[in-house]
């Protein structure tokens, strides 16, 4: 048989297409840039579990690997795998939080920015975020810490104690989890407000409320307020624009208010994304409907941000509508966040209708409440007045 | 000649005049250069408006093309290629209008509506939207090549490369000082295309069979019938504003300038990135106020772009006698002069004027500049982040003048990307200010002065008693401002070095930035670029690989003397015009006069051409150097510009002349490789050089990479000439 000699560039040429035919065939050539420059696996070597880590809480052994069981996303892990989130990994055979007392931002805020404003009104809040978290908003923020991984970021060594004892040395009336995502960082958000009682400190949760059931129970027996993005009232939305569900947030919502945890509900007005008016209708009839009417409601104006900077600012004319129809629908203290210098900072008293808090930014010109009641008609005011 | 093409086994194409075909060659050099102006200009302010978007759009447009010209050499098979001309010309005059139309239309189709589109998503969506275009006309010029030659009996490849090229200074002459002026995106392509079906018409008109001159009146009719009905512009620019009305709406030569309305506010985009909102307190304060209430009493102040976004207003509440807001888009200004009235007050000076320019030519001093120009996302926006521009700013500033930069959104924590952004502009400033502080607002706001500077900024707004709805104790806290101020500080690395004109760190790290949101790595396109080179490069002779440098150094220098201008006289859109036109005209000239220069092309002439090539391009920064330092008279500055690329373009075109005249061979082959090739080198070097080697390595070192591989090709020419055995070209 006749054999055929390929000459060395023949061989070269060769290779290298056979190479780059396995590389774009196997992988896909999307695939094969973002492997290449995706610096968002993060996965752990056997050899080098950190000191900041945990083993984790709700998760369950199966065939197919460790499955997370801490909120919707259920994420199964194989050995060395880490989860949505970046905060979870497979160790050896048990689940591990990768995001212990290692947090990325630390600053002290007024707590009308996360915000509340029925809640221990003009304090101010210690506030922690670790790298991660569970959704993906096209809109976010803090992208630069919640679609990274707590190895990709520059952490403090701040485990739960020393938390506590800095908010306290601070003379902050609470510790905020907030700017990420905290129920990514599970563990350390429930051992730090579980110490944070023993000091009277109170905890305070900044969420998207993607998060199961049990866990969130857990929590709530050490938190003292929640604000929850409450997206849009449209599950496809949420699907789009977050990557998440809108049913779970909705039973998140519902638990909170059983396990009688403050809670204040902050709806992004994203145009052409959440700004529909009938939606936002339906939405405050079931909160209304689920007894919620009591919260506030932050109907906040939208900034391009991240990804999503084809967009306007909010109309303010559009938030202001949104507020007329919640009030309609029978919520009691819709307000607009984002706005400063509007008069829907203040807050009016659901029965009398009066001003009884002058609000500006993050202080109280005139406050007409005494021991939690409106001055004028001395109707109780739902809120947390003082610590 | 020796006939070894297989045309002469094919029917002969009709008795169809030579000067008709050189009117189509001229058509597409013309059609080409306008509809890629204008797709460049659309996916800019469609996507996003940054050298690495106009890198991959070139790139992709001339890959693609390149493909077409390939696969064009298969047309001589064919029978009856005077049809395929005519149909050429259709399939040129409708495209660009489809292409136009769906790069618009499908964007919020295909992707997430108002979103900013991925590094990836931009290079597979356009390499998909550019395929017909760019396939019908790289083929259409092998086509047009070979059937020339034909007609002439000789090797025309030569020819038909100058007069596209001809055809090419036409249109962008004709696009670029004129029809950008007065008409929209699709009046432009509906014009273009009557032109092509004019020349269409021309070719059937006596020669024509009869389906091709009835295809020719129904695609007239068409057009026609569309351009009366449908307002094509405003109809498919609503689509990238989906709930919002238009209210004005401009093709200007720095980008598309777009206003909406929605419930009772109005939106200002420019390149559909919004510019601002009415309404937005926030953002008209914080550019102001911060560096304002720093100068006790701020009587003179520049305001460089901005005032669409509120700045004057706020400016006025201090007791100023004069405002002088310079913008380089005159558009903006009319803008601003239609939404903002206190344009008029009297205290306000206006100038359409690239910024640099106005600061360098101002006998005004100044107690106060806020900058307030677009992120450097663009080699030419870098101007501004500069030690150069700083120390001219300097110069024209008062004693104890504040200097305000506003630039990334201040987040809760800095990533590495924006923590390089944020170190080089503070270094940058730190060299040439004694102090500089950083106040993280929810812009990141550079404050510089030889004065002291003070974060407690809410404390001397009450001071001061100026009634701000958000620069104010109200919603600043200085505790925790200056706690934050503290953090950020922290992140500064010294060792980030700084940004000057011609190492533009900056843009480079900026870049970076950006890409970062789509969790792309910045090296990635480059590595997927150096694989295709090697791919290619095992796959030519020779002579290709010359013209593949040849491609590499002509996309490279137009792009080097384009920024070099810039920095060094100032952004001025006619003359950039002027560049990019005499580059194309130095190309022809070359192509056309290498003929008569060198009569019998041989190798040795190839070679030389090559090193020169490659000594000219590394004698650039030497040229740059002299002009920056001398700083002749503005005129002397764009003669000796203007003659730098005619003649390096003009040596290029020789090049590509005696590389068609040394191939041999069949002419469609011949042609479709050469043009190809030529192409891939463009290609690569428009993209690795704008989006890598200039911000990695800056103008000088790219200037000197770029001779160095023309001499390294020339020079394993040299060593291979042996090799080297003309294979039965014509002696012409």
């Amino acid at each position: 048989m006749e054999q055929r000699v390929l000459s060395k560039r023949e061989f070269l040429r060769c290779s290298l297409f056979g190479a780059c035919g396995l590389i774009v065939g196997s992988n896909g050539f999307d695939e094969m840039i973002r492997l290449l420059g995706d610096k968002g696996a993060a996965g752990v070597s056997p050899e080098d579990l950190w000191r900041w880590s945990k083993e984790a809480l709700f998760y369950v052994k199966t065939p197919r690997g460790l499955k997370c069981l801490k909120c919707p996303n259920t994420c199964v892990l194989e050995e060395g795998q880490t989860g949505q989130c970046r905060n979870r990994v497979n160790y050896k055979g048990k689940m591990y939080s990768i995001a212990y007392g290692n947090p990325c931002a630390v600053h002290i805020d007024p707590i009308e920015k996360k915000p509340f404003f029925h809640f221990l009104p003009t304090t101010r809040a210690f506030s922690i975020a670790t790298a991660g978290c569970n959704l993906a908003c096209l809109n976010c923020q803090n992208w630069d810490i919640s679609q990274m991984s707590p190895r990709e970021t520059e952490n403090y060594d701040l485990m739960p104690a020393r938390v506590v004892e800095e908010c306290a040395q601070r003379g902050c009336e609470s510790i905020a989890y907030t700017y990420s995502e905290p129920t990514t960082f599970f563990e350390y958000t429930y051992d730090t407000a579980k110490l944070a009682r023993t000091r009277n400190i109170r905890s305070v949760l900044k969420s998207n409320g993607f998060i199961n059931e049990e866990p969130l129970r857990m929590l709530c027996k050490v938190l003292d307020a929640a604000n929850i993005d409450l997206k849009s009232f449209d599950d496809d939305a949420y699907i789009r624009l977050a990557g998440g569900r809108l049913a779970p947030i909705l039973r998140t919502l519902e638990v909170l208010h059983e396990e009688h945890v403050w809670l204040e509900v902050t709806n992004l007005v994203v145009p052409s994304w959440t700004d529909n008016l009938e939606v936002i209708r339906k939405m405050c009839e079931w909160l209304v409907s689920k007894g919620l009417r009591d919260y506030p409601i932050h109907f906040t104006r939208f900034v391009p941000q991240y990804k999503l900077t084809h967009l306007p600012l909010t109309p303010v004319a559009t938030l202001e509508k949104a507020r007329e129809v919640a009030l309609k629908a029978g919520m009691r203290y819709p307000y607009l966040g984002n706005v400063p210098g509007h008069w829907a900072e203040h807050t009016f008293c659901h029965q009398c209708g009066k001003m009884i808090i002058e609000r500006r930014g993050y202080q109280i010109l005139t406050n007409h409440l005494a021991d939690g009641r409106c001055k004028f008609c001395q109707e109780l005011i739902p809120g947390v007045w003082s610590a | 000649m020796k006939d070894n093409s297989p045309s002469s086994t094919t029917m002969l194409a009709l008795d169809v005049p030579h000067w008709k075909f050189l009117l189509a060659v001229v058509a597409l050099g013309v059609t080409c250069i306008i509809t890629q102006i204008i797709i460049l200009r659309e996916s800019l302010a469609v996507f996003y408006g940054n050298e690495l978007v106009i890198g991959i759009i070139l790139g992709n447009w001339m890959i693609l093309t390149g493909i077409g010209a390939y696969v064009g050499r298969f047309t001589q098979r064919l029978r009856v290629r005077t049809d395929l001309v005519v149909a050429g010309l259709l399939l040129l005059a409708i495209l660009p209008i489809l292409t136009a139309l769906l790069l618009r239309v499908m964007k919020n189709v295909a992707f997430p509506v108002g979103s900013m589109i991925g590094i990836v998503e931009i290079l597979y969506g356009s390499f998909l939207l550019l395929i017909p275009y760019c396939l019908v006309s790289g083929g259409a010029f092998t086509l047009l090549a070979d059937v020339v030659s034909e007609k002439r009996g000789e090797n025309m490849i030569t020819s038909v490369y100058a007069w596209e090229a001809i055809g090419s200074v036409i249109g962008g002459l004709s696009f670029s000082f004129a029809a950008v002026y007065f008409l929209t995106t699709f009046e432009a392509l509906l014009l273009l295309a009557l032109f092509d079906l004019v020349v269409a018409a021309v070719f059937t008109i006596s020669h024509g069979r009869g389906g091709a001159r009835f295809a020719v009146a129904f695609v007239f009719l068409c057009i026609l019938v569309l351009s009366l009905l449908v307002d094509l512009d405003r109809s498919s620019r609503q689509s990238l504003f989906i709930d919002q009305e238009i209210v004005y709406d401009k093709d200007t030569p720095y980008g598309s300038l777009v206003v909406t309305t929605q419930a009772d506010q109005l939106n200002f985009y420019e390149n559909s990135t919004l510019l601002c909102s009415t309404n937005d307190v926030t953002t008209s304060e914080e550019a102001v106020h911060y560096a304002m209430i720093q100068h006790p009493n701020p009587r003179s102040v520049l305001l460089i772009s901005g005032a669409i976004s509120g700045s004057v207003q706020e400016i006025l509440k201090y007791d100023v006698d004069r405002i002088d807001y310079v913008e380089f888009n005159p558009w903006l200004i009319e803008l601003a002069r239609k939404y903002i009235s206190v344009l008029s007050d009297d205290r306000v000076h206006i100038a359409a004027q690239d910024a640099r320019l106005f600061v360098r030519q101002s006998s005004q001093h100044y107690d106060v500049a806020l900058v307030n120009v677009s992120e450097p996302s663009t080699a030419q926006l870098n101007r501004y982040y500069t030690v150069e521009f700083f120390n001219e700013l300097r110069s024209k500033l008062n004693p104890g003048a504040v200097v305000s930069l506003g630039l990334l959104p201040a987040t809760d924590y800095q990533g590495e990307a924006a923590r390089r952004v944020n170190s080089v502009t503070f270094n940058t400033l730190q060299s040439i200010f004694q102090n500089v502080l950083i106040v993280p607002g929810l812009k990141t706001y550079y404050l510089a002065s030889d004065s002291t500077l003070s974060l407690a900024i809410a404390r001397m707004i009450e001071g001061r008693g100026l009634q701000n709805t958000y620069v104010n104790p109200y919603y600043i806290d200085d505790r925790i401002l200056d706690q934050r101020a503290q953090l950020m500080e922290e992140t500064i690395d010294e060792e980030a070095g700084v940004n000057t004109d011609f190492a533009p760190a900056s843009y480079h790290q900026y870049l970076t930035y950006w890409l970062s949101l789509f969790r792309s790595d910045y090296w990635v396109l480059m590595i997927v670029c150096l694989i295709a080179l090697l791919v290619a490069a095992l796959n030519v002779n020779l002579i290709s690989v010359g013209m593949f440098t040849g491609g590499f150094a002509a996309s490279s220098v137009e792009i080097l003397l384009l920024i070099a201008f810039q920095i060094i006289y100032g952004y001025v859109y006619q003359i950039v015009g002027i560049i990019v036109t005499l580059f194309m005209a130095g190309l022809a000239l070359g192509a056309l006069w290498s003929r008569r220069l060198i009569p019998l092309p041989q190798i040795r002439h190839y070679i030389v051409i090559q090193i020169v090539i490659g000594v000219c391009c590394a004698l650039l920064p030497l040229w740059f150097l002299l002009l920056r330092e001398a700083l002749p008279h503005p005129v002397v500055v764009q003669g000796v510009f203007f003659l730098l690329t005619v003649a390096i373009a003009g040596v290029i075109g020789i090049e590509f002349s005696l590389a068609a005249r040394l191939r041999g061979g069949w002419i469609a082959a011949v042609a479709s490789e050469l043009y190809s090739i030529d192409l891939m080198g463009s290609a690569i070097g428009a993209l690795l050089v704008s989006a890598y080697f200039i911000p990695v390595f800056g103008i000088f070192n790219v200037s000197l990479l770029v001779g160095a591989l023309s001499v390294f090709s020339g020079t394993l020419l040299y060593m291979r000439r042996k090799n080297f055995v003309p294979s039965g070209a014509e002696a012409k």
